[in-house]
């Protein structure tokens, strides 16, 4: 195993990925499978700070509908499963860009369709997922046409909003009518950038798509490592060199319970007699229901109509509405925490991990974490969680300090 | 209609020198006038015609026709052919020469033709006028019966919209046009349900698979994905059915028939020994293309290894085979492999195809065009790949950076700057003063409560409690009836439609969306008339008085209104642009 660094990578300068896994007593490979799934999951989450970031984004969520997501490798079938993460990823996407939309397209018979345009309204996208899960999967996938359609849209969005196409396949081949490396190329030029979970396998034009665009590639194991890898798309990614900045209008509005001015509720027995019941514009078309029929609710600034819930877009005059905490989301993002401290426990410790409380056990965590600025010990899933969920040391916190 | 029409005297003619082009004047409101847009081209111009007794001449553009009358310069009637339903010609027999043009919309309006140069030139005048209308018809009939079904097919399904329709469209308050813009985008349909490319699976041809059929016969399914892949895939195939079928010698079915039958189609197809099969020489045009494409690879190939000799040596691609390498099993796995080789050639030719077309604008020409010319490009493009990405080391992207000026200001909240007022050496001192002053503080257990009183408070104050009185949503759904809750929705539904229209044209960008918002503001408050005033009476009753179920609707409409109002008085001083 000498190692010569100037030889070819094929000769010998490569890592021997097999003299890496060790079988323990018994020949099980888990653990050493294990150990590398911990590694990678931790270098996935982790984030530069000081990276300029797309923080609105305009996302079109392309869904193979094509015969290989009828396989039934993911319970109950891999199209049921997808759309069951992607309405989670939705929810969870809106919560981590409150000023991002999202549209949907599926693909099948080598067609495409799309089922929503670019939104801000989390439920409107649900819903249609919903409706989606009991329609047929058939035919064969199109992924050229897919990028066509979104880049009819997505060239036209201004430019400080970050362009991008999660693809979510479970085909191994796309049927195009043309030169599918032409359309990358226009897409590469148009600054869209196109990310692929493949739900089967690695397809060579997939990998390359994502490269030559700058997005990411994953395979996905099972569907815990599909909701991770989610996750990971969940967060804006980092800016393209061609960004410029702009200023983007919008609207803080405040709870408020309706009532007209010369609301008094001193006397103890009288009822209030001014207030409005109002009807929201996010319910409205379910029928039946209470659903937003209140007195209080979230009123636009520029037009008055009604909101159950933040952020949403304003369907009337189209004004993003979020609140400042949402905004302050994303400094999860822009200020991360920095990367514990590995190490490995030479020496027993005799302390709790600080998160969870768990004595630190030799056989059960080989590795623990140790944060930078308050020296507390983690262990793996805490580590996970912190960089992951929560973005703030709980050490920290604690001793008043705001990173 | 019984029209008195009269010939006039030929002195009192005065042949209309006016050009086709007609300045444009301020529009009417009316959709049956419409200036002469500069741009529109008139295919047909005829004079002498006369509408409802006023003479006139009658101009049949490219999209619509319309008439104007001889002293006037405004075309005083137009239609759209899109509008136009059918045409009815009077009989030959009749005096009168007479063209009659029905619309959808149940008018019918009457063109009377009076050339006069006599009978003979009256019926040419019509004649053409009918002629050019039957060509023209058809094409926007089309789009029309496509538009209508979209918008059948958008009320069917969705019941809001339907709803919707009902409310503003037919009790007049929104035109049509404007509430169809929002949900059914025209010009887009037609690029969207115009039939996307579609690329020629692999698999297509195992995909027809043949089901036994009731008497023992095999049945092929065919579809239209199906039949076009063949006919891009083989040429051949293709122009056989434009020579069968578009001439009629034979059926569709037919047609089919014998493809399936054919040794063409079959695997073992060794002599084509049947001669009436029509295939036939497809299988010997295939035979040259395959010969053709396999010493077009051959050359390209050894024009990058051995550029210097002419030679093809084209050991493997099939060409210049001997006949003493055929044994009669060989030939049959030969001849298989040939036909796949062939089958996938085709089919990845079938996609360059659509390349050459969009490419063909560009300055490079695509390969396939030329063959010759490019066999020295390949030998110079050819470059040892020995730089495979794959095998270099991950290099980190470069991102960009954030630079922010202060960094520590986004952790805390802005605050003012407090350092001249304290300086750091005051601090403690401050502290322990304040340590001092609070030694002196005792609790003030004058303002407590006892226990008991403050448990009774707690239950006051929690929901349902006498303190509580405020309506919570769900008293609300109880109290008003379903029946007020649906039209409240149904109020709402309207009323946004409406609002998402008015505040989508601010800030307005051009003087036709200045004039769509005083319509839509003419709209609101005319809703606001009979809608929402209608519906405050009906919640007038005691029981529903307290909720105030119209205020909100009112709120909307108040501050729509309070923009409007700002607008006016802005643009108002600023002058119109």
């Amino acid at each position: 195993m000498d190692e010569n660094d100037d030889q070819y990578r094929w000769e010998s300068g490569y890592e021997r990925t097999w003299e890496v896994i060790q079988e323990d007593e018994t020949g099980s490979l888990t653990a050493a499978i294990n150990a590398i799934n911990q590694k990678n999951r931790r270098k996935e989450l982790a984030q530069l700070p000081n990276v300029r970031l797309g923080m609105m984004r305009h996302l079109y969520l392309v869904l193979d509908m094509s015969d290989a997501m009828k396989d039934q490798d993911l319970r109950p079938n891999r199209l049921f499963c997808a759309i069951e993460l992607l309405k989670e990823f939705i929810f969870l996407y809106f919560d981590s860009n409150p000023i991002s939309q999202i549209g949907i397209i599926i693909t099948r018979r080598k067609r495409v369709e799309k089922i929503s345009e670019l939104a801000g309204n989390p439920r409107s996208h649900v819903a249609l997922l919903e409706q989606l899960k009991y329609q047929e999967c058939e035919g064969e996938a199109s992924i050229q046409n897919a990028l066509e359609m979104g880049l009819q849209t997505l060239k036209h969005m201004p430019k400080y909003s970050s362009r991008e196409m999660l693809f979510v396949l479970g085909c191994l081949a796309t049927c195009d009518h043309g030169n599918i490396l032409q359309t990358i190329k226009t897409c590469k030029e148009n600054e869209i950038r196109c990310s692929v979970i493949s739900v089967s396998a690695e397809v060579r034009i997939f990998r390359k798509l994502c490269m030559d665009t700058k997005g990411l590639f994953h395979v996905i194991t099972d569907s815990t490592h599909f909701q991770e890898l989610l996750q990971i798309h969940s967060r804006p990614l980092p800016a393209l060199d061609k960004f410029e900045s702009s200023l983007v209008r919008m609207g803080f509005p405040k709870y408020r319970t309706y009532t007209t001015p010369n609301a008094s509720i001193s006397s103890t027995t009288a009822i209030a007699k001014h207030e409005k019941a109002s009807m929201c514009m996010c319910h409205l078309e379910q029928r039946g229901g209470t659903n937003g029929f209140s007195i209080g609710g979230y009123f636009c600034p520029t037009c008055e109509s009604k909101y159950c819930e933040l952020p949403t877009e304003c369907s009337v005059c189209h004004l993003t509405l979020v609140s400042a905490p949402h905004l302050a989301r994303s400094y999860h993002f822009l200020f991360p925490i920095e990367q514990f401290i590995e190490l490995t426990m030479e020496k027993p410790i005799n302390e709790k991990c600080f998160g969870c409380q768990q004595a630190f056990d030799e056989q059960k965590h080989k590795t623990i974490y140790q944060c930078t600025s308050c020296k507390n010990f983690f262990c793996f899933e805490c580590d996970l969680f912190i960089h992951g969920t929560i973005f703030t040391c709980p050490g920290c916190i604690r001793n008043g300090q705001l990173k | 209609m019984a029209y008195q029409l009269q010939y006039q005297a030929a002195s009192n003619f005065k042949q209309s020198n006016s050009s086709s082009v007609i300045p444009s004047s301020a529009g009417g409101t009316t959709t049956t006038t419409r200036p002469m847009a500069n741009g529109e081209d008139v295919r047909l111009k005829v004079n002498h015609v006369k509408s409802k007794k006023v003479e006139g001449t009658l101009y049949m553009m490219s999209e619509r026709m319309g008439w104007m009358p001889k002293h006037k310069g405004d075309i005083t009637l137009s239609f759209d052919y899109c509008d136009i339903k059918s045409q009815r010609i009077s009989s030959d027999e009749k005096s009168k020469i007479r063209l009659q043009i029905v619309c959808y919309n149940e008018t019918m309006t009457t063109f009377h033709f009076c050339n006069p140069n006599g009978l003979d030139a009256q019926k040419k005048d019509r004649d053409d006028v009918s002629e050019l209308l039957k060509l023209l018809l058809p094409k926007f009939r089309s789009m029309m019966d496509q538009a209508l079904e979209i918008k059948t097919k958008i009320l069917n399904e969705n019941k809001t919209v339907y709803q919707l329709y009902k409310d503003l469209v037919i009790s007049g308050l929104v035109p049509a046009d404007d509430f169809w813009n929002k949900y059914v985008d025209f010009d887009k349909l037609t690029e969207s349900t115009k039939k996307q490319d579609t690329g020629v699976s692999g698999a297509f041809l195992s995909n027809i698979r043949p089901e036994s059929g009731d008497n023992g016969g095999i049945i092929y399914k065919l579809n239209t994905d199906t039949v076009m892949s063949i006919f891009r895939t083989y040429p051949a195939i293709r122009e056989k059915y434009e020579q069968n079928v578009h001439t009629r010698k034979m059926t569709e079915a037919d047609f089919w028939r014998t493809f399936f039958q054919s040794h063409y189609f079959t695997m073992d197809r060794l002599n084509p020994s049947h001669s009436r099969d029509i295939f036939n020489d497809c299988v010997k045009r295939d035979d040259e293309k395959m010969l053709h494409e396999a010493e077009r690879a051959s050359r390209k190939a050894m024009a990058v290894i051995a550029p210097e000799t002419n030679e093809t040596s084209e050991i493997g691609y099939g060409v210049n085979e001997h006949a003493e390498d055929t044994s009669g099993k060989n030939d049959l796995n030969k001849n298989l492999i040939k036909r796949f080789n062939f089958h996938s050639t085709m089919i990845l030719k079938s996609t360059l195809g659509t390349e050459v077309n969009n490419e063909s604008s560009a300055a490079s020409r695509a390969e396939p065009a030329e063959e010759d010319g490019d066999d020295d490009d390949v030998a110079k493009r050819f470059k040892p790949d020995d730089d495979l990405e794959d095998l270099r080391t991950e290099q980190p992207d470069e991102n960009q950076a954030l630079r922010l000026v202060n960094p520590e200001r986004y952790l805390r909240a802005p605050t003012t700057d407090r350092s001249q007022k304290t300086s750091t050496a005051q601090v403690p001192i401050n502290v322990k003063g304040f340590k001092q002053e609070m030694n002196n503080w005792s609790a003030n257990t004058e303002l407590s409560l006892n226990s008991h009183l403050a448990h009774r408070i707690v239950k006051d104050l929690t929901p349902g409690g006498a303190l509580m009185h405020g309506t919570t949503a769900q008293t609300l759904s109880q109290i008003v009836p379903q029946t007020i809750q649906e039209e409240m929705q149904t109020i709402y539904i309207s009323l946004s439609e409406l609002l998402r229209h008015f505040w989508s044209s601010f800030p307005p960008s051009s003087p036709a969306i200045e004039e769509k918002i005083h319509r839509v503001h003419e709209t609101i408050e005319r809703f606001r008339d009979t809608q929402v005033n209608t519906f405050k009476e009906k919640v007038s009753t005691d029981l529903l008085t307290d909720f105030h179920l119209a205020g909100h609707m009112e709120d909307l409409i108040d501050i729509a209104n309070k923009k409007y109002q700002q607008w006016t008085k802005t643009s108002g001083s600023i002058g119109r642009v």
